[in-house]
């Protein structure tokens, strides 16, 4: 014989069962739009890339497969693949270290409610809103060599300026100003801004009875709190960096020297100018396992250096 | 008994009908006659004659969808000029397929995958896009149609006829042609404050060099009038440059060859070199925003060695005179020029490609040409394939400056060939040497042996490669 009470909790258990079915379905239509929208348009086309990846394809033909060929050359043969790294990581590195700095920076100074924080705020964020390919031209005249104001300026206190956009020297830098420019006072400062706002009081003035100065409560209150804010600034701005693109495409082509020559101006060159779409898509592969590599680092380190008030993760 | 379903089944099942659905999505098109795949080394042979569709009659009633690739900009006028009339008349629907200049190849490039490229289509020989389209099928020939009406392709220059074919197949018409950069553009008030001779089509390379560095203008460090440019970095201009001062070319007749080894074909590199590091008179062609041509514009140098058409650009300067003389010939007789057009084709994709053929015709008439040339807002001075667009008077009326008209007619019927890479890799071969000319122009490199060396050694890696 059933005693009562395991017949309720029979039928409990069977109620439960299907609010979590009823819960699950639901969550899945609501989110479905997305869901279909990366399956189709995102996974559909990468895995199809994949299969591009093991084939002769020059988009004027049919593919033709040919295994693991394509990566291959790209590791071997090809001579521009370690320079597009080279150059790639180099402008990540810069950029996400000074670009976040930078944008922590701006954060801090806006998170003091100093006078007149609001235009300061929108002041910083316009330059993120400038077209990058508008942001190039613009700083292509300010930085031209001989007729751009940059280097007008410097001549008026004795400084002879480089060439800039057509120095293999001082071309990397000048994308580093055109490409922080846009970003530091960006969407990163303002993911800042919010982190730093979500930092309860209370332990700033903990600390100040305990007589913490500023750079104390910075380093032993801020920047802990801060580590999931930071966590996801780097991961985003890193895989950000290293798809860089459209600066260099449209101001320097790569050059002069192949000093700006990055790793998906090659993927495109490669995919476009050279009809050999099966090998730039083993290049995207490539290109592909190195910033899930880089992510995947980036998430263990988060378990020894990234603070979740609460132990939330 | 009640089963849930798992989020895991949910997931996979929506995977695994995304994935099918993409699949059909981007599977390729049926596969068309092309060309068969070559070895390294080889043209691609055909596997089956490229010929014309049957000529299709359009449906009689509701107009027929009929598609056009061309770019946003310098040819808009002319649409609503030719558009309206030729569906009225063909019974036809035209979409225009715009997209501005940079991307239109790409997104030629995209339909093709997609197998969904449009009836007629716009294309370039500079980059050798256009024959590497004609070459594996996507674009038709047009002889059948040439010969069925028995078509006069003699109103056409015969460089771009000569530039459109291959193997002696007709793979389009021109839509326009020029002989690329040898137009000598120059400010003449600028060569005078710098009492410099002003260039004539009499003038030798020399001269132009001492007009160059009488009219290059410093004040204090700043450069004020640069003396000399060329335009920037591009294939195009390596032929030049390996034309001009000799009787030489930057690749065999057969395009499989790389000539760099010669010290004929040398001697424009050398002269580059020195108009930017011995003379010191040259604007670096490495910068991009503003670059020579903007420059010139603004009153900033004085002798620019640019595509005649560039006139257009520059007919409204009103600060300072100009004129714009043809390049010289240098000591082998050869100015550096280099037949160029811009290619209308149908594709194999058009199911009504004898309405096709009539558009590209009308594309490619005189009136068309005219058109273009005399529209305002976005001008072209590069108008049309043929002499009478060229030489017509509504053009030739056009107001220039003294002469700049008459060196243009006469550099167009000089346009000497181009002889482009064979395997169609031109914009590969130009990655070869762009970091090598930018060296050269930095004066990182010398025009020595070396120099030549690294090029004529990197170039023929790629000459080496297949047709892709």
């Amino acid at each position: 014989m059933v005693s009562p009470s395991r017949t309720m909790s029979v039928h409990a258990k069977a109620r439960r069962g299907g609010l979590r079915r009823r819960e699950a379905i639901e969550g899945f239509l609501f989110i479905s739009p997305w869901l279909v929208g990366f399956l189709v348009l995102n996974l559909g086309p990468m895995l199809y890339s994949l299969y591009l990846s093991l084939t002769r394809y020059t988009i004027v033909r049919d593919p033709v497969f040919i295994g693991i060929q394509n990566y291959i050359d790209a590791l071997t043969k090809d001579r521009l693949f370690l320079v597009a790294l080279e150059k790639t990581g180099y402008y990540a590195v810069v950029t996400v270290v000074v670009g976040l700095t930078g944008s922590l920076f701006l954060a801090l100074l806006l998170d003091q409610n100093l006078f007149a924080t609001d235009i300061l705020r929108t002041f910083f964020f316009l330059p993120s809103l400038t077209p990058i390919v508008a942001s190039v031209f613009l700083w292509g005249w300010i930085l031209h060599p001989n007729i751009g104001v940059l280097n007008y300026l410097l001549r008026q206190i004795g400084v002879s300026g480089p060439g800039w956009l057509t120095s293999p020297e001082w071309a990397m830098p000048a994308l580093f100003i055109i490409a922080l420019w846009g970003s530091i006072g960006g969407g990163r400062m303002v993911i800042f801004i919010a982190g730093l706002q979500g930092i309860p009081r209370e332990l700033y003035e903990a600390a100040h009875i305990d007589g913490a100065n500023i750079w104390a409560r910075f380093r032993h209150v801020t920047i802990p709190l801060l580590t999931p804010t930071i966590l996801f600034n780097v991961i985003l701005g890193l895989i950000s960096a290293l798809s860089v693109f459209a600066i260099a495409h449209v101001g320097t082509r790569g050059g002069p020297v192949n000093a700006t020559y990055f790793y998906v101006l090659h993927i495109y060159n490669k995919g476009f100018a050279d009809s050999e779409m099966g090998y730039a898509a083993a290049l995207a592969w490539i290109f592909f396992v190195i910033i899930v590599v880089f992510t995947g680092f980036q998430f263990w380190l988060q378990r020894h250096r990234v603070h979740y008030e609460g132990g939330l993760r | 008994m009640t089963r849930g379903i798992s989020r895991r089944a949910l997931l996979f099942g929506g995977a695994a009908s995304a994935v099918l659905l993409a699949a059909a999505a981007c599977a390729p098109p049926a596969p068309t006659a092309t060309t068969a795949p070559a070895k390294p080394g080889e043209a691609a042979k055909p596997a089956a004659p490229i010929v014309a569709p049957a000529a299709s009659e359009p449906v009689a009633g509701a107009p027929a969808p009929f598609r056009l690739h061309v770019r946003s900009g310098p040819e808009e006028d002319l649409w609503p000029a030719i558009n309206p009339k030729f569906e009225q008349e063909n019974n036809v629907k035209i979409e225009m397929i715009q997209v501005p200049h940079a991307e239109h190849v790409q997104k030629m490039q995209t339909m093709v995958a997609a197998g969904d490229l449009g009836d007629v289509i716009h294309n370039f020989t500079g980059d050798s896009i256009f024959h590497l389209f004609f070459a594996s099928g996507i674009a038709i020939p047009l002889d059948k149609f040439v010969a069925d009406e028995k078509f006069d392709l003699g109103v056409y220059y015969k460089f771009t006829i000569d530039l459109l074919s291959l193997d002696g197949k007709l793979g389009a018409l021109p839509f326009k042609g020029h002989p690329s950069r040898v137009g000598i553009f120059h400010n003449i008030d600028a060569l005078r404050a710098g009492n410099a001779k002003i260039p004539t089509n009499e003038s030798s390379y020399d001269d132009l060099v001492a007009a160059a560095k009488s009219s290059h203008k410093m004040a204090g460090t700043d450069v004020e009038t640069f003396g000399w440019s060329n335009p920037g970095r591009d294939m195009e201009f390596y032929i030049i440059m390996s034309r001009f001062m000799g009787k030489g070319d930057l690749f065999s007749a057969d395009g499989k060859k790389s000539r760099l080894n010669e010290e004929k074909v040398q001697a424009g590199w050398k002269w580059i070199h020195d108009m930017h590091n011995v003379h010191k008179v040259g604007m670096s062609p490495l910068a991009t925003n503003p670059d020579p041509s903007a420059a010139f514009l603004n009153g900033k140098l004085a002798i620019f060695r640019a595509n005649v058409g560039t006139k257009a650009a520059y007919q409204k300067i009103e600060k300072f005179k100009w004129g714009m003389s043809v390049a010289p010939k240098g000591p082998g007789g050869q100015r550096g020029s280099l037949a160029q057009a811009d290619a209308v084709g149908v594709t194999k994709f058009s199911k009504i490609p004898d309405i096709a053929w009539k558009y590209v015709k009308v594309m490619t008439s005189k009136e068309s040409g005219i058109t273009l040339g005399k529209q305002t807002g976005n001008k072209s001075a590069t108008p049309g394939g043929r002499a009478d667009v060229y030489e017509s008077p509504e053009l030739v009326g056009l107001e220039y400056p003294e002469g700049v008209q008459k060196n243009t007619a006469t550099v167009m019927k000089e346009a000497e060939p181009t002889i482009l890479p064979f395997n169609f890799r031109g914009p590969e071969v130009q990655r070869v040497i762009d970091p090598l000319y930018e060296a050269l122009v930095l004066g990182r490199e010398q025009p020595n042996k070396a120099f030549f060396d690294k090029i004529h050694t990197g170039v023929p890696e790629v000459l080496d490669k297949s047709r892709p």
